[in-house]
């Protein structure tokens, strides 16, 4: 059983680490911005390398990488972060903007060529 | 044994198994189908559902092997290049079908008078064409009128938009002078569901049905079809969701569990008149499996496409290369589809194996480097029949009911070979003329045998096919067979279309004569 710091400390150093592994950009919210840290810490509590966490000072230099923490965490981090509401409004805001000087023809038109082919079954 | 009885049993309420429930739902007769799988909530396997591309990977993965619910059946696919995919519950594989609804073509029902391959149809497409229109209209088909690769199609709904990429690829195209088309899809446009709304053989058929007084019986797998001394079907042993057996009695059994699944019953039924299984004296059951063998090609652009964007499956397509040319090396020929890009989530698993991204600093500016701006398109080969492509039943896995699975025998034609080579460069020159700076390919892919066709041979006689033109086993009258084990060519289609017009045109005949072969089999 975890005393009440300890999950705090827990809680602190795993919200550290997830903003690190997804840090946002321009348009994408970080980890913890986008999904509550409990859900992930919830599901993973009794994991060692979770509970390797509840210590107050942890050196995050040292953590290069995140392979460990890939390993046990990666898909529950994916599939929580990008069915978020407020990820796939940001997706969706970014899609738009990428697309905003983007100009498509009418299909009617690009299809005029095809349209005078000659019938390409044979009956 | 409790009993129960129909008058007519259906064996599968997918595609096949549903269009025929609903056509025959207009006779005032009790009607019962089955199916080894459970009802799923229309709502989990919608395309607009957000965890889609979770449920992927999980709980509707395309591989049976991978999923191993009770009501799926092992299938070894060691033995081949290509692995089965399919989905067991009330509504089949069109849970998870991407609602490319194309028709095949004229000259796919005679391959072998035209071109000296595969082996004809004994009918053609203007016999059928009444209920591809039938079944187009239930359906909801979206498309264009006037595509010069088809007879004319009418009545289609408006066609869905081909997005930015389709915009692309469309132009290389007309470029090169090849053929392109909007796809024929079963999905309708949508304003509260931007990925459009793609109804399952459930909404389109089945809930008709269930109106009209069939009794739909989920969960509930059929073990043996049992016979009389005359050689006549008296009924089948199946077992419910309590692993309680069954004996349900019916006048006619109609098997439409796909090309796999229909015979693996007949021959899981053998008995001492049939020892190689049910109806195959011939020995053609389980025979000249077809699977579609599929090419993939992507393309890498500079800027995003929104290819993630709009509906599942085939947004425009091609013909050009389709039927068969003198100047070509293979017979026949192959579709190019343009397809979707995968959805976040399906790109990280992607890149990672490929060791192309990382958390970090550079996490989103290594997977958006890829999201949305690839184009991958896929080249489905026409198969053709092979008595040496073959399934068999696999007693060393069972499945939770203690039947045994299937193995699959399989092996891709030299003719198959070079139309997917032909198929990669195609594809490789249109992506370059539409202005990739990347391109990869491969094929066959694995994961892809989605179209399971030719197991149980139609053909006029009983010493080398299983039934004949209206779905009827020569050996047995009153099972018909529905689904797409009685193609005798596969088409280089997806086949959801025929399939389904098929069942409406056999469904038809046992409506027409219902009496009549009551009568002969009493």
């Amino acid at each position: 059983m975890l005393r009440s710091k300890e999950y705090y400390n827990l809680r602190k150093n795993l919200k550290k680490i997830l903003n690190q592994m997804i840090p946002g950009n321009k348009f994408m919210p970080s980890f913890s911005k986008a999904v509550r840290i409990e859900i992930i810490l919830n599901k993973h509590l009794e994991n060692k390398l979770m509970l390797s966490l509840k210590k107050k000072r942890i050196n995050f230099n040292k953590m290069q990488d995140f392979e460990n923490y890939e390993k046990v965490l990666c898909n529950d981090i994916l599939n929580t972060y990008f069915t978020s509401n407020s990820v796939i409004k940001a997706l969706n805001l970014m899609k738009r903007s990428y697309l905003k000087n983007t100009k498509k023809e009418n299909v009617f038109k690009l299809l005029k060529k095809v349209k005078n082919k000659k019938k390409i079954f044979r009956n | 044994m409790k009993k129960e009885t129909a008058d007519i049993l259906i064996i599968g309420a997918g595609a096949s198994g549903s269009a025929a429930a609903w056509n025959l739902s207009k006779l005032n007769l009790k009607i019962v189908c089955m199916d080894q799988g459970p009802f799923i909530d229309k709502k989990e396997y919608s395309f607009n559902n957000k965890n889609r591309e979770i449920y992927k990977l999980g709980k509707f993965n395309i591989d049976p092997n991978q999923r191993k619910f009770n009501s799926d059946y092992p299938i070894n696919s060691n033995n081949s290049p290509i692995s089965i995919a399919n989905y067991n519950a009330v509504g089949g594989s069109t849970l998870i079908y991407s609602g490319h609804y194309p028709r095949f073509h004229p000259s796919d029902f005679k391959t072998k008078k035209i071109d000296k391959v595969g082996s004809n149809w004994l009918f053609n497409y203007y016999d059928l064409e009444k209920y591809y229109n039938l079944n187009d209209k239930m359906v909801g088909v979206s498309g264009m009128t006037g595509d010069p690769a088809y007879p004319k199609i009418k009545n289609l709904l408006p066609p869905l938009d081909i997005g930015y990429s389709g915009d692309i690829i469309a132009k290389a195209f007309n470029k090169l002078g090849w053929h392109w088309w909007p796809s024929y899809a079963a999905l309708r446009k949508s304003k509260k569901y931007k990925k459009g709304i793609r109804p399952t053989a459930v909404e389109i058929y089945l809930n008709k049905a269930i109106k009209n007084g069939v009794i739909v019986k989920p969960n509930s797998r059929v073990l043996k079809i049992k016979l009389s001394k005359n050689k006549i079907a008296t009924g089948v042993i199946y077992s419910n969701s309590k692993k309680e057996r069954k004996f349900l009695k019916a006048s006619i059994i109609i098997l439409a569990s796909n090309g796999i699944g229909t015979p693996r019953i007949l021959l899981n039924s053998r008995n001492k008149d049939f020892p190689n299984g049910l109806a195959n004296n011939s020995g053609q059951l389980g025979k000249n499996l077809m699977l579609h063998p599929l090419g993939f090609v992507e393309g890498h652009f500079d800027k995003y496409l929104g290819s993630d964007e709009g509906p599942e499956g085939c947004s425009i397509y091609s013909h050009e290369f389709y039927e068969t040319k003198k100047n070509r090396n293979f017979k026949r020929g192959y579709t190019i589809q343009l397809l979707k890009a995968p959805g976040p989530i399906e790109t990280f698993h992607y890149l990672k194996k490929f060791n192309r991204i990382k958390f970090g600093n550079f996490f989103f500016k290594n997977l958006f480097d890829y999201f949305g701006r690839t184009v991958p398109m896929a080249i489905i080969c026409e198969d053709t029949p092979s008595r040496n492509n073959f399934i068999q039943l696999d007693n060393k896995n069972k499945d939770s009911d203690g039947l045994p699975g299937i193995k699959i025998n399989y092996k891709i034609s030299e003719n198959t070979k070079k139309m997917l080579s032909h198929g990669i460069n195609q594809c490789k020159k249109l992506l370059k003329t539409a202005g990739a700076k990347k391109i990869t390919a491969f094929g066959p892919v694995k994961n892809t045998g989605w179209h399971l066709v030719g197991t149980a041979k139609m053909g006029s006689s009983k010493k080398n096919s299983v039934v004949n033109k209206f779905g009827q086993c020569h050996e047995i009258k009153n099972i018909f067979i529905v689904d797409s084990s009685i193609f005798p060519s596969s088409s280089g289609v997806n086949i959801a279309s025929t399939v389904q017009a098929v069942s409406l045109m056999i469904s038809d005949y046992i409506k027409k004569n219902f009496k009549k072969l009551i009568k002969k089999n009493a």
